[in-house]
């Protein structure tokens, strides 16, 4: 009986002119979103590997100077690009590009994406992840607010129940037939998503459990709508009613709960301003180790510390460079300080995930964008992990340097370090989070997600039982 | 095969149907006359189990509609005034649906006989029921009954807006479907209709089965007098 139904409906759906221009529609929206999303991916990775050569380039071309100068000068570490990005950029056009690295202090990322658009670009962009997260749901919508409301308006309900056809046998074929049809679209698009990605430059291989979880949250995600649209016909008197109910939810829950959380949870649990940030920091800092103060109470306990440490009583006596000692040691702690402010921030997003999580159940899209940002490494989670790897390898290279001090420095006025120094420090490579690790950090999302899918089936079929019609 | 018992619908205070007491045997055909309002659809719509009744049973093939409406559905066929199909589908293929959702399954040539039992032009199988007329509509209706193999058939006014030609042809369907044991139960407003096609003929005025009798016993003079008498006296 449901697969009569099932087949019923997709042979209605495929003779229906309108499916047919909605689908051409859709399939060009995702084939163009995709191909503009493949042209800018090559277009930053092409930037991204000139950046990285040049900027080593730059600091292996120094002259004879001071460690510790070249510390200060620095050096950039500039942001990958995943290559899943052509799915879904998430935030990434708005967080910074490139961290300098410099002695004393931990810079946030800079150069953003946006800064380099006009001011027209923030009317919105046509992404992979757009297509899927509105226009999707929109296509169904109108591909399925009538499965119902059409057969009561026509009356053809009334033939189909004579016949011997139940509410929910009628429920489950439609609901089917609107399923496969989604399932279908959602095919092609991954197709051309996986042919585009088969052609990119990568530096990075991408596992195929993460096309899988990005199938999957996507498919969830469909899958509620597909459930709340039979629902909604089931119910509605009329096409025009149902269709405006169901705009109503696309609109709460694409744009009006997303708006809603992250208003909630900036004001549950805010963020410092960058001031409070900075001063938070310089006050911890203050009464600490410093690699230019040689005269406070922490300095004067270190080296106690080296000099105990090297049985002798003076800095003289010491067989090596007192100050590279101190540098590098005040640096480390100078990057703890910086590390536990930057935790206290990445506390502060991780409630704010929990406010998220907690809207996910009025919104199908918040968990289903969580996820999808993670996988295709364009959320927070990603930037966190990236700007940690960086102050982690700012420390090792500072601390090369200092130590480079510490052992050849002593007793020479003015040290100048030789120019093979900057190509013996390692290069910075980032290693990515792994994928299990990820999927482990979202798994609450795919419950969310997975909660919605089950949870709106079955509320289908449980208020879908009897259909008012006469 | 058709059987009303004290059957009674109310909205309300409304009184939709009361007590209607009504049997159809298989090969009658039973038309209920009465102007709008009178409880005909009502009447139609509880036996198909469409709305539940306030009291009483409707039974068919001694079977309560309401206790095992899937079971009831099983043995009944429906044309209403509007005969609903898909008209993006052809004739042939409303049928091939319809029946496979009463769980039969027919060679195509067996459907198109159907079809060509039912009376509809064979050049019309294949035409999409957007193409078609009210008349061709309700005798895709007939075949779809004859495809369940129905043994009692519900006619909502099924000639109401036919030409007289067309209202004939379905007048002597509906015959042949008696004769080969089918009951009918026949709502219409048209006196010579229900005279010409009926067994039993019942007049009904605002909810209440008044009378009831052979149509052989009566000619179309007396049914008009009777009804109007019946239409113009207060209850």
């Amino acid at each position: 009986m449901i697969t009569r139904i099932l087949q019923h409906e997709l042979k209605r759906s495929l003779r229906d002119g309108r499916t047919n221009i909605l689908f051409i529609g859709v399939v060009m929206l995702s084939i163009t979103s995709i191909i503009l999303s493949f042209r800018d991916y090559q277009l930053i990775h092409e930037q991204y590997l000139e950046n990285v050569h040049q900027v080593r380039v730059n600091w292996e071309s120094q002259a004879e100077k001071d460690p510790h100068d070249a510390a200060h000068d620095g050096t950039y570490v500039i942001k990958p690009i995943y290559p899943l990005v052509i799915f879904d950029k998430g935030i990434q056009a708005y967080t910074g590009q490139v961290v300098h690295l410099g002695a004393h202090k931990r810079n946030q990322s800079t150069i953003n994406e946006s800064k380099d658009r006009s001011g027209m670009f923030r009317f919105g962009e046509l992404t992979p992840n757009f297509v899927l997260v509105y226009i999707f749901p929109l296509l169904l919508i109108f591909l399925g607010y009538n499965v119902f409301t059409e057969e009561k308006e026509r009356q053809t309900i009334r033939l189909l129940l004579v016949q011997g056809a139940t509410f929910r046998q009628l429920s489950l074929g439609k609901w089917l037939a609107l399923f496969v049809q989604m399932f279908l679209l959602f095919l092609s698009f991954m197709i051309v998503a996986l042919i585009s990605f088969s052609f990119l430059e990568k530096e990075v291989q991408v596992h195929w459990s993460e096309w899988a979880g990005l199938a999957l949250t996507y498919l969830l995600y469909f899958t509620s709508f597909t459930s709340l649209i039979v629902l909604v016909s089931g119910k509605a008197k009329h096409s025009g009613s149902s269709l405006t109910i169901l705009l109503s939810i696309w609109i709460v829950v694409t744009l009006i709960v997303p708006k809603v959380s992250t208003n909630l949870s900036g004001t549950l649990y805010p963020f410092p301003t960058l001031q409070t940030f900075k001063d938070n920091i310089i006050e911890d800092q203050t009464n600490g180790l410093n690699g230019h103060n040689f005269w406070n109470e922490a300095a004067q306990d270190f080296q106690k510390e080296v000099l105990e440490a090297y049985g002798v009583s003076s800095i003289e006596e010491l067989p090596i460079e007192y100050s590279g000692l101190l540098l590098a040691e005040g640096e480390k702690y100078e990057s703890e300080v910086y590390t536990k402010h930057f935790d206290l921030l990445q506390d502060q997003y991780k409630k704010q995930q929990l406010v998220y999580r907690i809207c996910g159940v009025f919104s199908p899209m918040l968990p289903t964008r969580f996820v999808s940002m993670a996988l295709t490494r364009t959320d927070y989670g990603f930037l966190w992990h990236f700007e940690d790897e960086a102050e982690r390898y700012r420390v090792t290279f500072n601390t090369a340097l200092n130590m480079n001090i510490a052992e050849k420095a002593k007793g020479i006025d003015h040290y100048k370090a030789e120019a093979s120094l900057w190509s013996s420090i390692p290069k910075f490579q980032y290693q990515w989070q792994a994928v299990k690790e990820l999927f482990l950090n979202h798994l609450a999302e795919y419950l969310i997600s997975i909660g919605w899918a089950v949870f709106s089936f079955l509320l289908m079929l449980f208020v879908n039982r009897t259909i008012k019609f006469v | 095969m058709l059987q009303a018992i004290n059957l009674s619908k109310t909205y309300g205070k409304y009184h939709a149907l009361k007590d209607l007491n009504l049997k159809v045997n298989s090969g009658e055909i039973f038309c209920l006359l009465g102007a709008n309002g009178a409880g005909k659809t009502t009447t139609i719509n509880l036996f198909l189990n469409f709305i539940t009744p306030s009291s009483g049973k409707a039974r068919i093939n001694n079977i309560s509609v309401s206790e095992n409406p899937v079971e009831t559905k099983k043995y009944v066929a429906y044309i209403p005034e509007n005969l609903a199909l898909y008209p993006e589908l052809s004739g042939l293929e409303n049928l091939t649906y319809f029946t496979g959702l009463a769980n039969k399954t027919y060679h195509k040539d067996h459907l198109v006989s159907l079809l060509k039992r039912s009376g509809l032009q064979k050049d019309a199988f294949n035409k999409r029921v957007s193409e078609y007329s009210k008349g061709m509509r309700q005798k895709v209706g007939i075949a779809i009954a004859l495809a369940k193999e129905a043994k009692a058939l519900l006619l909502d006014e099924p000639t109401s807006g036919l030409d007289p030609k067309a209202s004939n042809e379905f007048s002597d369907l509906l015959k042949t479907l008696s004769a080969d044991g089918i009951a009918i139960l026949m709502t219409t407003h048209d006196l010579f209709r229900a005279q010409v096609t009926g067994s039993h003929i019942g007049i009904m005025k605002e909810g209440r089965l008044l009378e009831k009798f052979s149509s052989k016993k009566v000619s179309l003079s007396e049914l008009e007098k009777t009804y109007l008498n019946h239409m113009n006296t207060a209850l």
